[in-house]
């Protein structure tokens, strides 16, 4: 399995998901110093704070855009005739790439509350309190966006299409997006995550879902996809 | 000698419509087996049957002895390499790190087999060039080139030659009988009945999903009709001493030109010298063997 | 041209991201209804602008990721080869497309403005006021126009990174910097947000900063689209090459 993760990460060089993912890391970095510096009536974390729905949504893009890429390739480069000839099974492929695609989540939800707490620091000095909003933050975000990564080898594998695949997906995303700012947005399963991070900010708005409710949602999401993504991935003609 | 691939009764329909139809290919050891047959024959829908990408409507296959299931398919499948339709890789690597993935997944640890196999086809220097800049032709050789990295027992190639120059083809022809001579047993699927002819020893025809025909290359060339032409000064005479001497009643004649066809090699130097007896001039003679296209044409109707 | 034009709408039949602009018609006024829902004494002016001001954010995607798309499928279904061989000239392949896209974006806002209505309808059960009709109607033909001064970029960015996907990318960045930066003074100068904060001012919201008159705006949109039409033009001239 490590040498199929390594394999997987290697297939993606000298491609255009390396800038995206640099990208996505300075982004979110860049509008929140920018709103700080315009918006000086607040400080730095309530700026994060009120802003937190946007520093996790650019990052998850990438990941979309990055999971439906390297599931939808294979179909692409007509490469998936030659990975189902492998001596490998279809489900160790497939499982391989999901496991790639929670490391580069978790690589850029991570690094983005960890450069948030850096230049907070820089600003308004070190504060432990902080810190540890900070990471507690970044380990939600992380967690529970990881729990809608076989969401997306599924449309991809459904799609076998790169661009429709992660044209629905964060099309879904973008126009169901307004619900977010609604108590009732926990009903949409993709908005879950933000919701979470924003309930761990203090956000007192999101009363009607618990933070275990919300996680066991996105195990079932998570379980149900899988086990979707499984079915196709082992699908003969 | 062993069965490598053994098909019974392979069928496969999509939506009731049958595209093979009870396919019972047999192909041995060691063996350069020439799968033949028009556009939407059923060749590469039997190849991908034979490696289990596509479930069979009915029928089974048996590789290396054994009837494939999804689980001993893993251990075959490291025996097996394959072209199937156009060969695909990833356009952003180069083709030693295609190769290099390649030789990873199939297990194989010697990592000289890449170099091995890129000067087999040719490709040495191009082999850090990424695949996104390599013409079709090279990337066919690329295909052949990753089919051959971890020494297969067994070689399924669909159209291995498409794309190719003709120095190109008459390398890839030379190397499948050097990879052969070797115990390799090859099943080559190709529309290039030409090429196809001059490297097989076991012929199948397939026509509209059936196997209509498995011979070896004598019986091929047993069963090749052959047809004599005389060209001589007086055509009449010429006709009534063949069918004289010889027996033989089906003669074409046009203007001056006297052909006939038999089964069988015709005494040519006994038909000379019964006509240079009776005075009649030899202007020209040529025996004309008709090839596997004519075959094909022949035997599926066209 | 005339023939050029044909073509390109008959290819907009096998396009298969029609759902898009519905999408992008309907849901604002779904996601709306459903957010007053709930609420004690919601009122038509309240509903339309918050319909409106989602309008004009998901339009920043629907129309970025349906222009790119328009153009780099070209690209992705190995058919630009087969374009370029057309006997025209390469800006008119560019041209015919620009022209397309106005019907997309006039559909697309008159789609939402039905479906407002009706949606609308549904809550309050009485027609829109007529005065707010006609500010509405007003309001998005401006918002219409604006967003259609924007196309050329979109296709711009279509032409330069051949794939679809950057729409989209484009498309939502420019929402979150619309709604991350909607309270600041600095958004109405970001040409992709104009349309997002000249629709609540039109409407009489004012709940967005509006510093200038509408002519400033359309003179930096205008800007924008001559300088993308050129962008454009020379970029199309290097395909030939």
């Amino acid at each position: 399995m490590k040498k199929m993760i390594g394999l997987e990460i290697k297939k993606i060089r000298h491609t255009f998901l390396q800038p995206l993912i640099l990208l996505s890391l300075i982004g979110p970095l860049l509008m929140i110093t920018v709103i700080n510096a315009i918006d000086s009536d607040k400080t730095f974390l309530e700026v994060v704070v009120s802003n937190s729905v946007f520093v996790q949504m650019i990052p998850f893009a990438v990941t979309v855009i990055f999971g439906c890429f390297i599931v939808a390739r294979e179909y692409k480069e007509n490469m998936m005739v030659y990975l189902k000839i492998m001596p490998h099974s279809q489900v160790k492929i497939m499982f391989s790439k999901i496991i790639v695609i929670v490391l580069e989540l978790w690589l850029t939800q991570i690094i983005t509350f960890i450069m948030l707490f850096l230049i907070n620091t820089v600003i308004e000095g070190y504060d432990i309190d902080i810190l540890l909003k900070y990471i507690g933050a970044g380990l939600i975000s992380a967690t529970t966006f990881s729990c809608l990564v076989p969401l997306i080898v599924f449309i991809s594998l459904l799609r076998r299409n790169f661009s429709g695949s992660a044209l629905i997906l964060l099309i879904i995303f973008m126009m169901t997006f307004p619900f977010i700012f609604s108590e009732n947005g926990y009903i949409f399963p993709h908005l879950l995550p933000m919701i979470l991070v924003a309930k761990s900010f203090g956000s007192s708005v999101y009363n009607k879902i618990s933070f275990l409710g919300g996680t066991l949602i996105l195990i079932g999401i998570a379980t149900i996809f899988y086990c979707l993504s499984i079915r196709i991935a082992k699908k003969k003609e | 000698m062993q069965d490598i691939i053994r098909t019974a009764g392979l069928t496969k329909a999509y939506k009731g419509v049958p595209v093979v139809s009870d396919v019972d290919l047999n192909v041995k050891k060691g063996e350069i087996y020439g799968f033949i047959g028009r556009n939407g024959a059923g060749k590469t829908t039997t190849i991908r049957m034979i490696l289990n990408l596509t479930k069979p409507t009915s029928g089974h296959v048996e590789l290396f002895g054994e009837t494939t299931t999804d689980k001993n398919m893993y251990n075959n499948l490291r025996k097996i390499g394959a072209i199937i339709e156009s060969p695909g890789f990833y356009m952003n690597l180069s083709a030693r790190e295609n190769l290099d993935i390649q030789r990873l997944m199939m297990d194989a640890s010697d990592k000289a087999s890449i170099d091995r196999v890129l000067a087999t086809v040719g490709l040495s220097e191009e082999a850090n060039k990424r695949v996104s800049k390599y013409s079709l032709g090279m990337r066919q050789r690329l295909g052949i080139a990753r089919a051959l990295l971890h020494k297969p027992e067994l070689l399924l190639l669909d159209e291995p030659t498409n794309g190719l120059d003709p120095q190109g083809v008459v390398e890839i022809r030379e190397l499948l009988l050097s990879i052969a001579a070797e115990g390799t047993t090859i099943l080559v699927s190709s529309h290039i009945l030409s090429e196809v002819e001059k490297i097989v020893t076991r012929i199948g025809i397939l026509n509209k999903g059936k196997l209509l025909e498995e011979l070896s290359k004598d019986n091929f060339q047993t069963k090749c009709k052959q047809t004599t032409v005389y060209k001589v000064n007086s055509v009449e005479k010429a006709a009534t001493l063949i069918k004289q001497y010889l027996s033989i009643d089906d003669l074409s004649i046009l203007g001056d030109t006297i052909s006939f066809s038999s089964i069988e090699q015709v005494g040519n130097a006994k038909l000379n010298k019964i006509l240079i007896d009776n005075d009649i001039e030899i202007i020209e003679s040529k025996i004309i063997r008709s090839s596997l296209e004519d075959y094909f044409l022949e035997i599926t109707g066209a | 041209m005339g023939r050029l034009l044909q073509a390109e709408l008959k290819k907009l039949r096998s396009l298969n991201i029609w759902w898009l602009v519905i999408t992008g018609g309907i849901l604002p006024g779904i996601i709306t209804y459903l957010t007053f829902y709930n609420q004690e004494n919601p009122e038509w002016l309240g509903f339309t602008n918050m319909s409106l001001l989602s309008f004009n954010v998901q339009s920043l995607l629907t129309f970025a990721t349906f222009a790119t798309y328009m153009w780099a499928r070209e690209y992705e279904e190995n058919i630009m080869e087969q374009v370029l061989c057309y006997p025209y000239p390469r800006f008119y392949l560019v041209l015919v497309k620009v022209i397309v896209l106005f019907f997309v974006v006039a559909f697309t806002t008159a789609f939402f403005f039905c479906t407002t209505h009706l949606v609308g309808k549904a809550m309050f059960g009485t027609m829109m006021p007529g005065e707010l009709m006609w500010k509405l109607m007003k309001t998005l033909i401006n918002t219409g126009i604006m967003h259609f001064l924007l196309i050329p970029m979109y296709l711009c960015i279509a032409m330069v990174t051949k794939i679809s996907i950057s729409g989209l990318i484009f498309g939502i960045t420019n929402m979150c910097i619309c709604m991350a930066l909607s309270h600041t003074s600095i958004v109405q100068y970001i040409p992709q947000c104009i349309p997002y904060v000249i629709g609540d001012s039109q409407l009489g919201m004012n709940s967005l900063k509006v510093d200038n008159g509408l002519w400033v705006y359309y003179i930096i949109l205008v800007g924008i689209f001559i300088v993308s039409m050129i962008l454009t033009k020379l970029l199309a001239d290097k395909l030939k090459k």
